[in-house]
């Protein structure tokens, strides 16, 4: 099958044909008589010549055409004319040239020929000749078309030609496409089709060479020669037309026993919508591959590997119960948005969802907010006193982010809540009663803090019912492509840019990366990217990363080393929750101290004693 | 050929329109349009340079003396005035051969208006009636509002500017000497949206423009490997449409020229 956007050759680049959007790449200055031309429409700037033989016959729109827009005076209605103008310019436009000749009786008794104009106009040259009254010959800087005249309709099948600095843009024929439109609608600026004789190409023997622009044969010149004979390359070369590019493959068939050569051109738009079919068919893919576990619901967990399907799973069971849920994963997983998504689907959904960041109210405070205060409870207190947040929240849900940052003091408070589901307002006398659905998150390791006795171990289990843990993005690599096709569209939307795709370069840089941020980080990559990019998919360099979360490319270890990796991170870890203690640490690890310092020394470990620890900085080697 | 060109060029024109040709290898003049005399606008500037250097030929004038600009000097140009002296400080001296440049390469006004005090408006059209240029007319400074308002304008030929410069080109006006001193000032004339515009830097062309609200002029050499003169004004028009027009019976005469 042809294509429309394929230059089919010979073996000795003899034309054979030339795909329909391939005719832009023709070089029009070449053709004496033009084959024909692309695709388009008369624009600011082309000039034009028409022979009207009789302005009756013409119609009145082809007048009015040529007044309005053109400015073009005819002074005598029923006269024969030859009009040369240019399509107005912003800011300049041309007074067309109009001149009237003797009509066409139609009765072959005139000279042989006459011209009916010669000079420059607008920069051209227009020659319009007539001969034995059949025929007209219109000649613009060098190129010429012919025409013949139908004396029954007294109307030319060339009336027009319009033209510009590349040559001839436009001509009428008899080709039925282009004869149906009216000569006053391509004025006014109506799409013309394409029109090419390839018959007379191929007779007249064009070659690639003669035919196309310069700019283009040159590279498809080098790229046959590189090639050699039959092979197809599957490299795309890029050409440069007008300022665009053009992606050019090469490809060789047979037809009837005979060797050919085509050359398959692809605009950027061409490209991206193959890209974008291409990118839905791996999707496609991907989802596919899942195994026969159909989730009703995906809690906008983007993904599906295994992991987040457990996820889902438990949240299926969990979202539509009372039970308290503890939520934990490392900061920009998503923790918030899943909490939201929980309370959605559970029964409560159409009640309040109250969301604390424990972390983001002050220290003294945290307790009149989480369970108000009576009118005079305190100096400062409102009038009619506060209600808190488990009241507001009441029967909905209540989603304490963060926390460990609840104060130790508090925490006792809570438990009580949680177990009796009753509390008091501060200086309040009357029980409340409480019926909220709770859900926790945290980002900081709750059972090492329990163990620092940092969290009360009664709460840690109070809310440790239904523990659930979204693991951090470095864990899902896997499902990268997934999570951000379903992250772009609504970014691209956000930022009011054109849809995006994301190249197969830029996935394999960001599979490479650490996200210490998450999908929040990833969210924001993406943004940049979006915004960084020049055309409709994101390339490596739109991705902009912190180095040193890059993996680079580690020469391989031996089991030896990967164990002494190992080791090394293990006790780093170690050490940072029991805040540097070397003999807690040991005891942890179950080794002797001695056992320990020697592996310390080896490693080069060095951690003074501190305060605080977090497992945020897994990754945060010494 | 040319005719006939120049004549489906100028078909339907509104207006008046003159051009005279002169193809100066093989002598053959031609004149086309439907009218000869046009107001001068900037080409009245030709006339005050022959006057210019036949003064000087004559031991007349010194080209070297000095005059200096006084405000007064610029207080009849209104609005946005054409050149570069207008804008330089009072008291600036320049001599008049600086008068002579500054107004035949970037058409400036004031530096025209200055000659014609010096050079004496009289002797400017007393020459141009010896030579026999009687349609050549300075009958005011430029910018001299209360005459323009009277109607009082300056005039010039088509027919008559060719003339001027095939005499230069042949080294008959003032003297060879002089003839090939303003031919040599007038290819650094700044204007080349007209005769200059269809060329290359290559093809030199001597020439002096006329610009005005309804008026056009263009007029000099070109020196093609055939060289000829081409003098062209419009009034009455568009000049925005005579300039396409001009362009074009330029590129029609060079035709065969290059």
């Amino acid at each position: 099958m042809i294509l429309r956007n394929t230059i089919v050759t010979d073996q000795k680049n003899g034309l054979i044909h030339l795909g329909e959007d391939t005719l832009e790449l023709v070089s029009k200055r070449e053709m004496t008589y033009p084959l024909g031309y692309a695709r388009g429409r008369i624009m600011e700037g082309d000039a034009f010549v028409i022979i009207i033989p009789d302005m009756v016959q013409a119609g009145c729109k082809l007048r009015q055409v040529l007044k309005e827009v053109y400015d073009a005076d005819m002074q005598d209605d029923n006269g024969s004319y030859v009009i040369l103008g240019v399509f107005p310019k912003q800011g300049q436009a041309v007074k067309p040239l109009v001149k009237a000749f003797d009509g066409i009786r139609g009765d072959g008794q005139d000279a042989k020929s006459t011209l009916l104009l010669d000079t420059v106009f607008a920069g051209y040259q227009v020659q319009v000749t007539m001969e034995w009254e059949d025929v007209i010959t219109i000649t613009v800087d060098g190129q010429t078309v012919v025409s013949t005249i139908d004396h029954d309709k007294f109307t030319l099948n060339t009336p027009m030609v319009i033209f510009n600095e590349n040559g001839m843009k436009y001509f009428c024929t008899d080709d039925p496409k282009t004869a149906k439109i009216p000569v006053e609608s391509i004025l006014e600026g109506e799409e013309f089709p394409w029109f090419w004789d390839g018959n007379r190409m191929k007779t007249e023997g064009w070659t690639m060479e003669r035919l196309l622009r310069p700019e283009v044969y040159r590279p498809l010149f080098a790229m046959d020669a590189a090639m050699g004979a039959s092979k197809n390359d599957e490299e795309m070369h890029i050409v440069d037309v007008d300022g665009h590019k053009l992606a050019v493959q090469q490809i060789f068939y047979s037809e009837e026993g005979n060797s050919i050569k085509g050359w398959q051109f692809f605009s950027e738009d061409d490209m991206t919508e193959v890209l974008g079919r291409y990118s839905r068919g791996y999707e496609a893919m991907q989802r596919a591959s899942e195994q026969d576990f159909m989730v009703e619901y995906t809690f906008g967990l983007h993904g599906n590997d295994e992991t987040i399907r457990r996820i889902r799973y438990l949240l299926q069971k969990s979202a539509v119960t009372n039970t308290t849920i503890l939520l934990t994963g490392e900061s920009g997983t998503g923790k918030t948005f899943l909490a939201k998504e929980i309370h959605k689907h559970s029964k409560r959904s159409d009640r309040a969802f109250v969301h604390v960041n424990c972390a983001a109210i002050p220290y003294n405070l945290i307790e009149s907010e989480l369970f108000g205060y009576e009118e005079g409870a305190f100096t400062g207190a409102k009038r009619g006193g506060k209600a808190g947040y488990f009241e507001i929240a009441e029967g909905g849900t209540l989603f304490l982010d963060e926390i460990t940052e609840m104060p130790l003091s508090l925490q006792g408070k809570l438990l009580e809540v949680l177990q009796n589901k009753t509390y008091f307002r501060i200086g309040g006398e009357k029980k409340q009663r409480t019926d909220v659905r709770l859900i926790v998150a945290t980002n900081k390791n709750l059972a090492g803090m329990v163990e620092a006795h940092r969290f009360r171990e009664d709460l840690f289990y109070r809310i440790n019912v239904f523990p659930i843990e979204i693991p951090p993005l470095r864990q899902r690599l896997s499902s990268l492509f997934s999570i951000i096709a379903d992250l772009l569209p609504e970014i691209c939307l956000r930022l009011d840019v054109g849809q995006q795709v994301v190249g197969m370069e830029a996935l394999e840089k960001m599979k490479r990366y650490h996200w210490p941020g998450n999908i929040r980080e990833l969210e924001n990559v993406l943004e940049k990217a979006c915004i960084l990019s020049d055309g409709k998919m994101i390339l490596p360099e739109d991705v902009e990363l912190e180095l040193k979360d890059m993996e680079t490319e580690k020469p391989r270890l031996t089991l030896k080393e990967q164990k002494e990796e190992f080791e090394k991170k293990v006790i780093i870890k170690t050490l940072r929750q029991n805040k540097g203690s070397r003999i807690e640490t040991a005891r942890q690890l179950a080794i002797g101290k001695t056992s320990l310092f020697e592996k310390m020394k080896k490693y080069q470990i060095e951690m003074a004693e501190r305060e605080d620890v977090s497992h945020d900085d897994d990754n945060d080697y010494r | 050929m040319m005719m006939t060109m120049i004549t489906d060029r100028l078909a339907n024109v509104k207006g008046d329109f003159g051009v005279c040709y002169v193809d100066l290898t093989e002598d053959k003049h031609l004149f086309c349009g439907n009218c000869q005399v046009f107001p001068a606008s900037g080409m009245v500037k030709l006339m005050a340079l022959v006057e210019c250097y036949r003064q000087i030929e004559e031991g007349k004038l010194n080209p070297n003396k000095l005059y200096t600009i006084r405000n007064q000097d610029r207080a009849m140009f209104e609005g946005r005035p054409y050149g570069a002296l207008h804008f330089l400080h009072e008291g600036i001296r320049l001599t008049v051969f600086d008068l002579c440049n500054l107004m035949i390469t970037v058409s400036d006004n004031l530096a025209f208006n200055l000659l014609v005090d010096i050079l004496g408006m009289e002797r400017i059209n007393e020459t141009f009636q010896l030579l026999g240029y009687h349609h050549m007319e300075l009958k005011r400074k430029l910018f001299d509002n209360e005459k323009m308002e009277a109607g009082v304008e300056n005039t010039i030929s088509v027919k008559e500017i060719a003339m001027i410069f095939e005499r230069m080109y042949k080294g008959q006006l003032i003297s060879e000497k002089a003839s090939r001193d303003m031919l040599a000032l007038m290819t650094q004339h700044q204007r080349t949206s007209m005769i200059p515009y269809v060329f290359t830097e290559a093809v030199q062309v001597s020439h002096q423009t006329g610009f005005d609200e309804y008026a056009l002029a263009d007029g000099g050499i070109v020196y093609t490997k055939k060289p000829f003169i081409l003098a062209m004004a419009a009034a009455k028009m568009d000049i925005r449409e005579a300039e396409i027009i001009m362009r074009d019976i330029t590129q029609i005469c060079a035709k065969d020229m290059v």
